[in-house]
Parts: structure tokens; C-alpha cells; sequence
């Protein structure tokens, strides 16, 4: 199943063309995907939801984002914005710029620090944060270079994505040919091949991105050890998770309790990197009944 | 306090007082401890949080179990075990017609759903196991939390310690749970029940030996055959009885071999989970049950 056409819109952000899926009435449910600009191994998009896209939107007023420089949204437009922080400030003037408030963040991946980083800075616009099998965000180091290394055939060919897909999983079923043509468009894009240009030929990504990414990462640890998030805060993990692994998530939520009130922790069998795609059903109870239970 | 009208029901001879409220799927709640103890005489009644919540949503069952709560005591001598409890609420479905049940146990109680699924996989539909460390593999605390009790046994202040010690939030323990906690306490079959554990010996001699065994039973089968039917932990992540590294073990052991294994955790939570957080704790059970 592919994301509804109709709910496509598109909005200027400080001169950023952005696009994003909007459905649904009720509480705010803002999806952020995973993942980072200029990758040469998947080229993901909002379209990574679709698998729980029209479930919450029967129940929420529901956004999924492409976040700066990904899926269909434009490139940073300067060099030094070629930073994970760059993303969340573009996410906060996006939240800002539709007025929206009391929204129930939720991350995947790279998405789950996004939505972390956003509530940390911006409580004030946020009703809860759920972060999803983010080794970004966890303590210790994720399996990615290894399980992710050396894909078959061209950078971003179906052949490379589908095997990426793959490699993050438990099972295959959700790698839908719909998730592989949404990616291929987003490939084709000349902006998608610019940010690779700039993350891996210039080599942004090991100058700027990843040492930027560490020293907020520290930044957020330091957050949660001291003062715990300002929101309630949900983490979701498959178990079976090849990239980040369980221990991981443990070592995440265990750290956030110590300060968080009110925080949750749900973990799903037989579902590896993609648990709202592997196990659509449950992913989809968990976050109902997680703001369900917060009113 | 919601729950205010008891029902009774003859299963195989012993008298047995449960409530039940709500319509849909039906969803039986066991809780935890057992007949005969001396550091508190619990009861249903410590669902009341939550029972017309989930009410709501299907048709709830509390069961005062064997011995406990208002419910008669063992008929033999031999009866003192967990496994005669079990047969005791598989009497009680039976008695009362219950197929395709939701099961919910708290602490002992999730010993007994889980041996219930074991044992009678036919008549269950999913198994939801909170805050048991009768169950999962490795040695509860309960020793270590309630050794110096200042108050006497089985008071009302003695009670309201032992409940506080199992509490993150002591607040929880309500006047209506020790009222109903003591009202238990007073009943001649109550005082029957520690007598025979405690002076007569049962408790050592046979009810804690055969639970013993009766638990490495248990884990050999989830070892071998799995749950067979779908199952979550819901844990308090503050529970000093029963630590949340015994919840990660019994959920390594469980996922194992059932494909719908689940594990919820609650943060400010100690052993009575599902009273610090009567609403997060009744959704974490709904859409268990509607994501099946």
C-alpha cells in the first residue's frame, strides 16, 4: 500500500521546499523517519509509513515529514547545514510554521534523535516523544557498518536498496515493491545525488555530519542522566533489531527512567529494524494506547 | 470502591466469590500472593483500580483464588499447592463456561495464567503475566524487602508496610485495600489458613518445595514448546521484589518460541504495576488484546 495522493502537500520552509503527508483529525501525531541525507545505500522518505499511515490517521490528525534533504524534501542550502541539528531546527520551523502544538513526536532510527533532540530544546510544542529503535540515540554503538557493509550492485539501485531493507529486517514481507518505488523516485531525484556528492565525495559526512552527531549525542546523555526528558517519553524496540540491538534499547530506557516520570518501555518479538512496518498491528496498539493513556 | 458486588460460584466443592462486570471478550484477572500468608491477605479487590476501566472494554472477571480473598480454603491437607490453585481456577472457567479467555496474572497469579496456558491451551486466547517472580527464572527479593517488619503480623499497620514496601508510590495503598485486606484477615477460614502454613508447617514442607518444582516444570515446557498463544510481560520497572532483570529473563525465555511475545514496561512502577498506573496499565492490556 502506497501513501495516500491526496494527503501530499508541500510548504515553504525558510526556503526550503518540504513535503509531507497530512490526514486525520484528533491529537497530533508527527512520524519522522529514519536515516540521513546524502546515503548511498537507501533513499527513504515518509512513504516508510504507509504500512501504519491510514490506521492512525482514523484516530489522529496524523504529519509524516521528509525531513531536510531527504524523500522529495530540498537539499541543506548551505554546506554547513549538512548536520543532523540542521534537520531538527528545519523540523521545529516546520512545527511552527503549521502552528502546531501538544504533538506526540514519534522516530525512527535517526528520527527517534530528531524527535528526542526536538523535545529537549522545544518542550513547549510537544505532548510526548516516542523514539524508535534509534541506536543514534542509545547508549553504546549500533551494528550498522557491519551488517550494512559492502551492498550488491550501483548506489541506490533497487537491487541496493531491497538488499539494505533486507539486511535491517527480521522478516521480508514488509519490503513491499510500493516502499521500493517510493524510494526510487526519491533516488532518481538529481538533489538526492547532489547530497551524496557532498556527504561521501566531500566528504561532509566524516568532516562535519558524523563528529556533530557525537558531540549532541553526548549532549543528550548528559540531558538524561541529569534532568530526564521534559515530556513523557515511550521507546519502542524489535527484538530482534540487527542494527540496534535490544541491549541497546534497554540501555536507553533504562537511562531515561532514572529521570523521566512518566516513561515506557515495549518491545516486540520477531521484528528487526522496521517494527511499525514488520509488525504494523501491535506498533500500531502500543502507540495508541500510549497517548491514550496519557490523557 | 467500584467493585461492590460479589458473585459466588461452587467450583468442585469450594465455595468461590469473583466479580464481573462489562460485555464483550472475556478477560479474568487473577492476582497475586497466597491463602495462608502472614504479610498480607489480599484479595480481588486490588483490581479496583482497574476493573471498571477495563469494563469498558470486555467482560472482566476478578477471581479471589483458592484460599485467598473470600474464597474457601484448600479441602485437604494435600491441596495446599500452587498446582491445586491452578486446578481451582480451571474449575472456575469451567464452571462458569469461559472459553477463549484473555488471562491476566499479577505476580503469583502470573505463575497461574501461565501455567493455565500451558496446560490448557484450548480454552485461552492470550496470556498477559505482570510483575511475576514466582515465574521468571532467578530468585525473588521478597525475603530481603519485607525482612523487620516493626508492625505485627497481619495487622493493619503490618499490611500497609508490607504493601508500601512493594510501592514505588506509596500512596497507592489506599484505606478501602487495607479495610478489605484486614476484613479478609478476620475471616475464622483466613486464620485457618496461616495456621496451617506457618505452625503446621505446609508452607515449608510442601507448598514452597512443590512450587519449586513445579517452576523448573514450567520453564522446561516454555523452553520446549513455547507459550503457544500470545503473550505480553507488563513490568514495573521500580519492582524491588520482583527486579525488572527478572522480567528481561523471562522474556528472552518466552520470545524464544512464541512469535506474539511482548514486553511493556512502566517506569515509576514497583510491584503492583497495574495500581501506580491504573490507565497506562488498562491500555497496555487493550491493545494487546485488539492488536491480536
Amino acid at each position: 500500500m502506497a501513501m495516500p495522493a491526496a494527503s501530499e502537500k508541500w510548504i515553504d520552509i525558510n526556503g526550503v521546499k518540504t513535503r509531507y503527508f497530512e490526514k486525520g483529525s484528533g491529537p497530533t501525531v508527527m512520524l519522522v523517519f529514519g536515516g540521513n541525507f546524502g546515503a548511498p545505500d537507501a533513499a527513504s522518505s515518509a512513504a516508510v509509513w504507509d504500512t501504519n499511515f491510514e490506521w492512525l490517521a482514523s484516530r489522529f490528525h496524523v504529519i509524516a515529514i521528509d525531513k531536510l534533504g531527504q524523500g522529495h524534501t530540498d537539499n541543506p542550502l548551505r554546506d554547513e547545514d549538512y548536520r543532523i541539528h540542521a534537520a531538527v531546527d528545519h523540523g521545529y520551523a516546520f512545527l511552527e510554521r503549521l502552528g502546531l502544538r501538544n504533538v506526540h513526536l514519534v522516530g525512527h532510527s535517526r528520527g527517534g534523535y530528531y524527535v528526542t533532540r526536538l523535545t529537549l530544546e522545544h518542550p513547549e510544542i510537544v505532548a510526548s516523544c516516542t523514539c524508535i529503535d534509534s541506536n543514534t540515540t542509545a547508549p553504546g554503538r549500533g551494528l550498522n557498518e557491519i551488517v550494512l557493509a559492502n551492498p550488491p550492485g550501483e548506489p541506490l539501485s533497487r537491487e541496493c536498496q531491497k538488499w539494505t531493507y533486507e539486511k535491517y529486517a527480521y522478516s521480508y514481507h514488509h519490503i513491499t515493491a510500493d516502499l521500493l518505488d517510493a524510494n526510487m523516485k526519491v533516488a532518481a531525484l538529481p538533489k538526492t545525488r547532489a547530497a551524496i556528492e557532498k556527504m561521501e565525495k566531500q566528504k561532509l559526512k566524516t568532516s562535519l555530519f558524523l563528529p556533530d552527531l557525537q558531540k549532541g549525542r553526548m549532549q543528550v546523555f548528559a540531558w538524561l542522566r541529569d534532568k530526564g526528558m521534559p515530556r513523557p517519553t515511550n521507546i519502542i524496540w524489535g527484538y530482534n533489531d540487527p542494527t540496534a540491538p535490544f541491549e541497546q534499547g534497554v540501555a536507553l530506557y533504562e537511562l531515561t527512567m532514572q529521570r523521566t516520570p512518566v516513561a515506557q518501555f515495549h518491545v516486540v518479538n520477531e521484528a528487526g529494524h522496521h517494527v511499525f512496518r514488520e509488525q504494523p498491528a501491535i506498533f500500531n496498539e502500543i502507540l495508541r494506547g500510549w497517548i491514550a493513556g496519557l490523557a | 470502591m467500584p467493585m461492590t458486588n460479589p458473585k459466588w460460584i461452587d467450583v468442585d466443592g469450594v465455595k468461590t466469590r469473583y466479580f464481573e462486570a462489562g460485555s464483550g471478550e472475556p478477560l479474568v484477572l487473577f492476582f497475586g500472593g497466597n491463602f495462608g500468608s502472614d504479610e498480607a491477605s489480599n484479595s480481588a479487590i486490588v483490581w479496583n483500580w482497574n476493573f471498571d476501566g477495563l469494563a469498558q472494554w470486555y467482560r472482566v472477571f476478578a477471581v479471589d483464588k483458592l484460599g485467598q480473598g473470600f474464597t474457601d480454603n484448600p479441602k485437604r491437607d494435600e491441596d495446599y499447592t500452587m498446582a491445586a490453585v491452578v486446578n481451582h481456577a480451571h474449575g472456575f472457567l469451567r464452571a462458569l463456561g469461559l472459553r477463549h479467555v484473555h488471562l491476566a496474572g499479577h505476580s503469583r497469579g502470573g505463575y497461574l495464567v501461565c501455567r493455565l496456558t500451558l496446560e490448557h491451551p484450548e480454552i485461552v486466547k492470550s496470556c498477559t503475566i505482570i510483575d511475576s517472580a514466582t515465574l521468571a527464572p532467578g530468585v525473588e527479593r521478597n525475603e530481603i524487602v519485607f525482612a523487620g517488619n516493626p508492625h505485627p503480623l497481619l495487622s493493619r499497620e503490618g499490611q500497609r508496610w508490607v504493601y508500601e514496601r512493594y510501592s514505588y508510590n506509596p500512596k497507592i495503598v489506599t484505606e478501602d485495600w487495607l479495610d478489605e485486606s484486614m476484613a479478609v484477615c478476620a475471616l475464622p477460614k483466613y486464620r485457618e489458613s496461616v495456621r496451617k502454613m506457618k505452625e503446621e508447617g505446609l508452607n515449608g514442607r510442601m507448598f514452597l518445595p512443590q512450587l519449586q518444582r513445579q517452576k523448573r516444570d514450567t520453564h522446561a515446557r516454555i523452553n520446549e514448546l513455547g507459550m503457544r498463544r500470545p503473550t505480553q510481560l507488563v513490568w514495573g520497572f521500580n519492582d524491588p521484589t520482583a527486579p525488572i532483570s527478572m522480567g528481561y529473563a523471562l522474556y528472552r525465555m518466552i520470545a524464544a518460541h512464541e512469535r506474539q511475545a511482548y514486553l511493556r514496561v512502566l517506569n515509576e512502577a514497583g510491584h503492583y504495576s497495574f495500581r501506580e498506573h491504573p490507565k497506562a496499565f488498562n491500555e497496555t492490556v487493550h491493545g494487546f488484546i485488539q492488536s491480536l
